[in-house]
C-alpha cells in the first residue's frame, strides 16, 4: 500500500483490479479543507483513461509489476510477438493501446516488457531511440527558412518531422514519448 | 527563474502596491514570526524557538497567513489595509502549484462585503494584466461568476441546497457517478466534489469566481441568513485556485465558537501551536464590518507568465533543494 500523498508519476496502481499507470498527479488543497491528490491514470491493459481523487492520507494499492527482457520478433494481426530473453518462450502482446509504441519497434531488438500476474501488459521503450531514415524528399532549393521541417520515413515505417538537411541513410534520435526529432546521430 | 520572468514578477509586485495604494489602502508590514496563531484545522505550521540569553526560550511560529496581525490592526482602527507577506505552510506536498514558502497578498476592505471585494479583485486583475501582461490569453475573456449551487447543478446535475437539506449529499454524489468512498462529513464530501468534478470542469480560459459556500465548511465567513450559504468566494484563473475571500464574521460569539471547533479538531490531529487568545476578544467591542481577501502572488505571476510550474516563477524554489 502507498499513501496517496506519496504517489508519483509513473507509479503503477491497482484500480478496479487492473494495473493503471499514473500519468498525471496534482496536489490540491481546497480553499478550507484537507489536501487531496488528483490523479490521471491509464489502464495498462486497455489504455483507458481514469481520473481519481484521493485524500492525501488515503492509501492506494500498488500493482505488483516487474520488467523482463523480450526480443521483438514480428507483428501481425494477433499482436506483437516476443521471445523471452531467458527461457526462449514466445508470447504475443495484443496491439490494443500499444500501436504508438509498436511504431518504434525494430524486429530483432530487445525491449523491456512489463509483467503483471505473469502476463505481459506493456512495452517500456527507451525515452530516446536511434533510427535510420529510409525515405526523405529532397530539400527544396532556396528554402532556407530557419526551423523549416520536412517529413521522413524511418526504418519502422513511422514518419517523423525533421530539419531539411536530413537525408536518406542518416541516423536520427527520436523522442518516443512525443514523436519529435531530437538530433542527427553521427555514425 | 529566467530574467524575463524576474522582470515580470517585479512589475507585478510594484503594480499591486500601486493599485491598492491608489484606491486608498495602507500597506502594512507585520511580522512573519508569531508566538500564537489562529487555529485552522487544515493548516500545518512551521515551528521554531526563540532563545534569548537572559530568559526562557519561547516557541514561535512562521505565519501561514498575515491574518493574525492584520485583524488586530483592523480592531485598532487602521481602516483599509493590505500586506504582501511571505507565508509558510508545513505538511503540504511540494509541486507544480505548491511551495512551502510563498507570497500572499492579503487585503481588508472596511464596510465592504465579499461581492464588493470581488469587484476589487477583478479590477485589480484587469489593471495588472493591462500593465504587465497585456497579451495574456486568460485575461482577454469576461470573467465568469457563478454560485457553488449553480456549479453543482451544472456539473453534477443536482441541487446542493436540496441535497444538504435532505441530508442526502453522499447518495447524490454516487448517482452523479462520483466515488466518495468513505468520506462522511458534509465538509469532506463537498470538498471532494469540488476537487474531483467541479474544479476540473470550470473553464480554464478565463477568470472564474465561485460564490456562496456551504455553512458546513467551517470558516470565519459570515452566514447568509435563511440560506445554507456563507458569504465567501474563491477565484480561479486558468483553472488554478488564485484567491479567496469572506465577508468577515464579526459576531464575537460565533468567532469564539469557530475557535473552539477548530481547536478541538486540531487536537484530534496533533496539538501544534498555541492559540491567539486575544483574537476572539478583538470582536467583543465593535470590530469593523469588513471583507478580507487573500491572493497567491506566485500563482498570479505563473498565470501572467503563462509558465507551467511555480518553480519557474519564484526564486530558489524548494523543489530544487530536495
Amino acid at each position: 500500500m502507498v499513501r496517496a500523498g506519496a504517489i508519483s508519476k509513473g507509479m503503477v496502481l491497482l484500480m478496479k483490479d487492473e494495473p493503471y499507470v499514473v500519468t498525471e498527479r496534482e496536489f490540491v488543497n481546497p480553499g478550507k479543507g484537507s489536501a487531496f491528490v488528483r490523479l490521471k491514470l491509464k489502464s495498462l491493459r486497455s489504455g483507458q483513461v481514469l481520473r481519481e481523487t484521493l485524500k492525501s492520507n488515503e492509501s492506494a494499492e500498488e500493482a505488483d509489476v516487474y520488467d523482463k527482457d523480450g526480443q521483438f520478433l514480428y507483428a501481425d494481426e494477433a499482436g506483437y510477438h516476443f521471445m523471452d530473453a531467458e527461457n526462449y518462450e514466445q508470447y504475443v502482446i495484443e496491439r490494443e493501446g500499444l500501436e504508438e509504441k509498436g511504431s518504434y519497434m525494430k524486429e530483432g531488438d530487445t525491449y523491456r516488457i512489463m509483467m503483471w500476474e505473469n502476463r505481459p501488459i506493456d512495452i517500456v521503450l527507451p525515452l530516446k531511440m536511434t533510427f535510420t531514415v529510409v525515405e526523405a524528399e529532397e530539400a527544396i532549393k532556396g528554402d532556407t527558412v530557419t526551423g523549416a521541417n520536412k517529413v521522413v520515413t524511418i526504418e519502422t515505417g513511422r514518419q517523423v518531422k525533421v530539419p531539411l538537411f536530413i537525408k536518406p541513410g542518416d541516423k536520427v534520435l527520436v523522442n518516443t514519448e512525443t514523436g519529435e526529432y531530437v538530433e542527427r546521430v553521427n555514425s | 527563474m529566467d530574467y524575463q520572468t524576474a522582470l515580470l514578477r517585479a512589475r507585478v509586485m510594484r503594480e499591486l502596491r500601486s493599485f491598492l495604494t491608489e484606491v486608498g489602502y495602507l500597506e502594512v508590514d507585520t511580522p512573519a514570526l508569531s508566538p500564537d496563531l489562529i487555529p485552522e484545522n487544515h493548516l500545518d505550521v512551521f515551528r521554531t524557538r526563540f532563545e534569548p540569553p537572559t530568559a526562557d526560550s519561547q516557541e514561535l511560529y512562521l505565519i501561514p497567513s498575515p491574518e493574525v496581525y492584520l485583524k488586530r490592526l483592523l480592531a485598532e482602527g487602521y481602516g483599509n489595509i493590505f500586506q504582501i507577506a511571505r507565508c509558510y505552510r508545513n505538511g503540504e506536498a511540494v509541486g507544480r502549484l505548491h511551495n512551502p514558502e510563498f507570497t500572499m497578498l492579503e487585503w481588508y476592505s472596511l464596510g465592504a462585503d465579499y461581492r464588493a471585494s470581488l469587484d476589487t479583485a477583478l479590477e485589480l486583475l484587469q489593471y495588472l494584466s493591462k500593465q504587465v501582461a497585456p497579451t495574456v490569453e486568460v485575461m482577454r475573456r469576461e470573467p465568469l461568476t457563478l454560485t457553488v449551487e449553480e456549479a453543482f447543478r451544472r456539473h453534477l446535475g443536482f441541487s446542493l441546497a436540496e441535497a444538504l437539506e435532505r441530508n442526502r449529499l453522499r447518495p447524490a454524489l454516487l448517482e452523479a457517478g462520483l466515488n466518495p468512498r468513505r468520506f462522511e462529513s458534509t465538509e469532506e464530501l463537498v470538498n471532494f466534489a469540488m476537487v474531483d468534478r467541479i474544479e476540473p470542469s470550470l473553464p480554464n480560459d478565463r477568470a472564474v469566481a465561485l460564490l456562496d459556500y456551504p455553512k458546513q465548511i467551517p470558516t470565519l465567513a459570515r452566514e447568509i441568513p435563511g440560506t445554507p450559504w456563507c458569504e465567501r468566494w474563491e477565484l480561479y484563473l486558468g483553472g488554478v485556485e488564485l484567491a479567496n475571500c469572506y465577508t468577515e464574521e464579526t459576531d464575537h460569539l460565533k468567532v469564539a465558537q469557530f475557535f473552539a471547533s477548530q481547536e478541538q479538531a486540531k487536537r484530534a490531529r496533533k496539538a501544534e501551536h498555541t492559540v491567539d487568545r486575544r483574537y476572539p476578544e478583538l470582536f467583543q467591542d465593535a470590530f469593523p464590518a469588513c471583507s478580507g481577501a487573500a491572493l497567491g502572488v506566485d500563482r498570479l505571476v505563473l498565470a501572467f507568465s503563462e509558465k507551467q510550474s511555480l518553480d519557474e516563477v519564484i526564486y530558489f524554489p524548494f523543489s530544487a533543494t530536495v
